[in-house]
């Protein structure tokens, strides 16, 4: 398999990547392209693809709508609460995992299940979880003797709501790429660790994070990609109301409602752009943080 | 172990790509294949393709009926292919209403549209100024389509499927909005059947008055139904049917939003709001009268039944002294341009056997939607069915006034809009007749720039 670097063994590489190029390129590369151009249309008709010239105003209209703008916010909103939090929680329940290897197997699995259940199954149990009368949460909430929250009605709680259920979401396929990490991180170095006399945290903070560098640079890349690009969790939980008064709009759900039920093209497509380049900047500071920061062996 | 799984990972994505990729070519060349299931497959589509090349068309009639529905629509097709040889029609479920549309959209594009589709009346506005939908007059008046059924469509429905004068749909499954009625609450408070809207408060105010926590009246998530129902009972015009007159912002609508308002402030109406639908609240005994769409009954007899709650329908009430009156909605079939000469005219058999008497009666049955022509309602089997299911008169009678609203092109942006404005009275607490004022000019302005 060692071959050199030619024109020849470059072509026959080309053959095996052939098929799948061919799927990426009809169901991903060209819908990017026409998507672009579709964002620079001027009163474009979909079913004829007439139109009526070529213009930013689409852009011009996304701009200057305050919904875009409030839809903007919540994103961020959202990503900055899920994937950080999400991240910790999960990186602390893998080293918990990582320490007790009875019943590994079975919490690992109990921990995956949401990821690999669809998320309006999830969603519609989490409405009878958040439910102001009859919902456990608020039950023990009321243990406490703290008042019941209307989750799911109050414009203020909305946000929270899908904040925390996405959470809980996450949590099984960072955990399975956490665990996988720390699997790779070598017993001697932990052993080191404890003759220079380090203690739990010690040994967390100098043996653990940096060596699970790459580990946590992945999870974050992937994280903040997912979270940017929420809908389904909002368009569930909200039984397909971007939450109570427009509270928990995203930029993916302003594309939905403007390509679906206001069949306004150009302006989806423009608002697409504009969350791919924020996610293109976003993932290109992170990259930049990972030559910096991260440690590779 | 790694590298193991890679290689296995990778074995099963080289599986899907030639699959994929086996699967394109064995339809156009016949190779030979080792397959023997996929060999079978071909064989029986190739068959299928004889002998309806011969002298049946072929009519694709998509639809996003699940269940118990699909299998209604399944038998009825079933039976009309029986009934004749000329046409063969091939329905397909497409999934929900959401899923079609993205379907309808996608296939347009690709120039891949089916003979008949489902479509529901914000889609029709647009898929007509696309010219991808026929007006079906010509069909309706020709020799496929018998006079004697179209006399027969209930009037209000067929306003209901004209856009721009011309008839661009044919009514197929039609609900209106009926009064569900907890039996137990209204004997408990000695209260008659409720036939206005001014009854359901007295309800509330004295079911509030003994500090009983239910309510008395349960409206949607989305009260626009019932808020339009009301002003237009009130004598608003709402939308009127030329699209010249917009009166949301006027006292005539803004007074039923007071009412909702004001019910839900005191506490005696509720919206369905985290309970998604009010069938849920209803059914558990929470509300004395709650209004809904017929098609709702088969969500509320199970809950019904399980709580055990005594439970009636009845037609809906009324406000403020005006003429009774309810909404269509549901959906309706359209006949798309792209289809041939030959398949449109198998489309109007098609949608002529489906409106005989005892088909739209059969389907009724089936789905809790309402016979769709006088003739249906007066069948037999609709008349039996109604004697053994007193919860479904209610509906029934109510096809006599049932209006429909006047469908126009930006109907998605109403809505949203008609939303909006509802979530900024009801939960932000904006004031009643400003917002709807507002609400009034951005519907104008809609109206103004899509028609």
């Amino acid at each position: 398999m060692q071959n050199r670097k030619t024109w020849k063994t470059t072509f026959q590489a080309f053959w095996y990547i052939l098929p799948l190029f061919i799927i990426i390129g009809v169901f991903n590369i060209y819908p990017i392209i026409k998507s672009f151009a579709m964002a620079f249309y001027n009163d474009y008709n979909i079913f004829t693809g007439e139109t009526s010239g070529y213009g930013l105003t689409s852009f011009e209209t996304l701009f200057s709508d305050q919904e875009f703008a409030e839809s903007l916010m919540n994103t961020f909103v959202y990503v900055l609460f899920v994937t950080p939090l999400s991240i910790v929680i999960s990186l602390a329940i893998s080293i918990l995992l990582n320490n007790v290897n009875f019943l590994k197997p079975l919490f690992q699995s109990i921990y995956f299940l949401p990821f690999v259940t669809s998320t309006v199954a999830i969603s519609i149990v989490w409405r009878w979880l958040y439910h102001s009368n009859y919902g456990l949460i608020n039950y023990l909430l009321g243990i406490f003797g703290i008042d019941s929250i209307n989750w799911l009605t109050n414009p203020d709680w909305a946000m929270p709501a899908a904040i925390i259920m996405a959470i809980w979401k996450s949590l099984g396929f960072n955990i399975l790429l956490f665990l996988v990490g720390l699997n790779n991180i070598s017993k001697t170095y932990y052993d080191a660790a404890r003759i220079d006399g380090a203690n739990a945290w010690q040994r967390f903070t100098n043996v653990t994070v940096p060596l699970l560098g790459p580990t946590i640079f992945l999870v974050s890349i992937l994280s903040i990609i997912n979270n940017f690009k929420v809908f389904d969790e909002i368009y569930a939980l909200f039984n397909g109301q971007p939450g109570p008064s427009n509270s928990t709009i995203t930029v993916v759900y302003y594309l939905y409602k403007k390509f679906y039920t206001e069949f306004d093209y150009g302006v989806a497509s423009a608002s697409g752009i504009v969350l791919f380049l924020i996610i293109f900047v976003i993932t290109l500071i992170q990259l930049w943080m990972n030559k910096r920061f991260v440690h590779y062996r | 172990m790694n590298k193991k799984l890679l290689m296995g990972l990778m074995l099963t994505m080289m599986i899907f790509v030639l699959a994929a990729c086996g699967g394109g070519e064995e339809g156009t060349t016949e190779e030979a294949s080792g397959d023997e299931t996929s060999t079978e497959s071909s064989e029986t589509s190739e068959e299928s393709a004889e002998e309806t090349s011969g002298d049946t068309t072929q009519i694709t009639f998509w639809h996003a009926m699940n269940g118990p529905h699909q299998e209604a629509i399944t038998e009825l097709t079933n039976k009309f292919n029986e009934s004749q040889d000329e046409y063969e029609v091939v329905e397909q479920n497409q999934g929900d209403y959401e899923t079609l549309n993205q379907s309808i959209m996608a296939s347009g594009v690709s120039d891949d549209l089916p003979t008949i589709s489902q479509a529901t009346a914000s889609n029709i506005p647009d898929w007509s100024s696309n010219d991808l939908i026929i007006p079906l007059d010509d069909l309706l008046s020709g020799e496929n389509f018998d006079q004697e059924t179209y006399d027969s469509i209930i009037p209000g429905f067929l306003e209901g499927v004209s856009y721009e004068d011309q008839t661009m749909a044919l009514p197929f499954s039609k609900s209106v909005r009926i009064m569900y009625v907890n039996e137990d609450i209204l004997e408990e408070y000695d209260a008659e059947l409720p036939t206005t809207f001014e009854d359901v408060q007295a309800l509330g105010e004295e079911m509030q008055e003994a500090g009983d926590e239910r309510f008395a009246l349960g409206l949607e998530a989305g009260v626009e139904m019932e808020l339009e129902t009301m002003a237009r009972q009130n004598g608003a015009d709402w939308i009127s049917d030329d699209l010249s007159t917009v009166d949301i912002g006027e006292e005539n609508a803004t007074e039923p939003m007071q009412y909702i308002v004001d019910g839900i402030d005191a506490g005696w109406a509720r919206t369905a709001g985290e309970d998604g639908y009010m069938s849920g609240p209803f059914s558990r005994g929470d509300i004395a009268v709650y209004l809904g769409s017929s098609a709702g009954l088969s969500h509320v007899e199970p809950g019904a039944e399980e709580s055990g709650i005594n439970w009636s329908t009845a037609e809906l009430p009324v406000y403020n002294e005006g003429e009774p009156l309810t909404l269509l909605a549901g959906n309706d079939l359209t006949v798309f341009a792209s289809a041939s000469e030959e398949e449109q005219q198998g489309a109007a058999a098609f949608m002529n056997f489906l409106l005989q008497p005892e088909n739209t009666a059969e389907w009724a049955i089936a789905s809790g939607y309402v016979p769709v022509t006088e003739a249906g309602i007066e069948h037999e089997s609709y008349q039996t069915y109604l004697e053994e299911n007193p919860n479904a008169e209610a509906a029934a009678a109510e096809t006599e006034y049932a209006i429909a609203s006047p469908m126009f092109a930006g109907s998605g942006e109403y809505r949203n809009a008609m939303l909006e404005a509802q979530d900024a009275i009801l939960i932000d607490g904006a004031d009643v007749t400003e917002t709807m004022q507002g609400l009034q000019e951005e519907v104008t302005t809609i109206i103004e720039e899509n028609n």
